[in-house]
């Protein structure tokens, strides 16, 4: 069992929530680099809508297309394996899922 | 084998027409005696014949680099180029970005012709011990080789050192030293061989590398 994030504290900045954890090494592992392009949902309501599915030896988690598009994620851009954790904030468990690489520190050259 | 020029075209002439390609080059020296610009007029260099570069710099940033461009004409067209063909990225090791992932960086530079990273000393800073080093030092290097056409590693010295101590020599394609030379009592900048990998070269012949307001100039051997 690996720990999970524990919640630090949540502030109110303007119309924004800003929630602090603190979180694993194991958790960081899926965070570090980036701060965008993750999909954390509250697995509680989630599980009519999750489709668990196997490939290869192992079993994987599927978001069906509908909570895609009511969420605005591209499909185009989704990998066809991200990596993903569930974390436990407070007894309740979240589903994260890093929905694109982070390209910190990558050449981008204008008009590439 | 095709070849990457300097910028100075003395120093191509005793290197067979410059840098061999993806070969990675230590450019080691004292602070001071010029290594900085040195990388960013390889790069101009590069960016004037249509290739890209790209300034790793984990020194200095972006703001003091353009300034140090600016006191020297031949150093001030690379605002021209700048994030169109040259980019200087400043990458703050440890704080945003961790060792694993800026070793691992290079993998994604195979759009890049040309390389400069400021400087190596860092990375050793960052590193658990010597081995740890040796281990991301050769992870950098083979990524550069594998995907850039050449590339610069500085390499902060202390005086009359090649490196660290820790191997840079070994792990790099080529060494070009910079040091300084006292001669009549006044202090000279100057440029040295020491390895070349698929080069002939004279090895250990001190040249003289004058950096003024007009540029960066290498003049022939002058000091045996």
């Amino acid at each position: 069992m690996y720990p999970m994030a524990k919640l630090k504290g949540i502030e109110l900045e303007d119309d924004h929530f800003l929630v602090s954890f603190r979180i694993s090494k194991r958790e960081y592992d899926l965070f570090k680099h980036g701060n965008k392009h993750f999909l954390l949902v509250p697995l509680s309501g989630m599980y009519n809508q999750l489709t668990i599915g196997t490939l290869g030896n192992s079993y994987r988690l599927m978001l069906p297309k509908k909570f895609l598009k009511e969420h605005g994620i591209a499909e185009d851009k989704l990998p066809k394996k991200a990596d993903a954790g569930v974390f436990s904030i407070g007894g309740e468990k979240y589903l994260t899922v890093r929905i694109s690489s982070s390209t910190l520190g990558e050449p981008q050259f204008e008009g590439e | 084998m095709k070849r990457y020029t300097t910028g100075l075209s003395n120093l191509d002439k005793l290197i067979g027409g410059g840098l061999p390609e993806h070969t990675v080059t230590l450019l080691s020296g004292n602070a001071g005696t010029g290594k900085t610009l040195f990388a960013l007029n390889f790069l101009l260099a590069g960016a004037k014949k249509g290739e890209k570069g790209v300034f790793v710099s984990l020194n200095e940033g972006k703001g003091d680099l353009l300034r140090a461009c600016d006191g020297i004409a031949q150093l001030k067209p690379i605002r021209k180029y700048l994030n169109k063909s040259i980019l200087i990225q400043e990458i703050d090791l440890e704080e945003v970005i961790d060792l694993e992932y800026f070793t691992k960086i290079f993998e994604k530079y195979s759009n890049v012709d040309r390389v400069a990273i400021d400087n190596v000393n860092k990375l050793l800073l960052f590193s658990n011990g010597d081995k740890d080093y040796r281990i991301n030092l050769s992870r950098v290097i083979k990524n550069l080789r594998a995907n850039v056409g050449s590339s610069l590693l500085l390499c902060e010295t202390l005086d009359h050192t090649l490196d660290t101590n820790r191997g840079e020599t070994y792990e790099a394609d080529g060494v070009i030293n910079l040091s300084f030379l006292e001669v009549e009592e006044k202090p000279s900048r100057t440029l040295e061989i020491t390895k070349m990998r698929y080069t002939p070269f004279d090895a250990y012949v001190q040249h003289e590398l004058s950096i003024s307001k007009k540029g960066l100039k290498l003049t022939k051997a002058k000091f045996i």
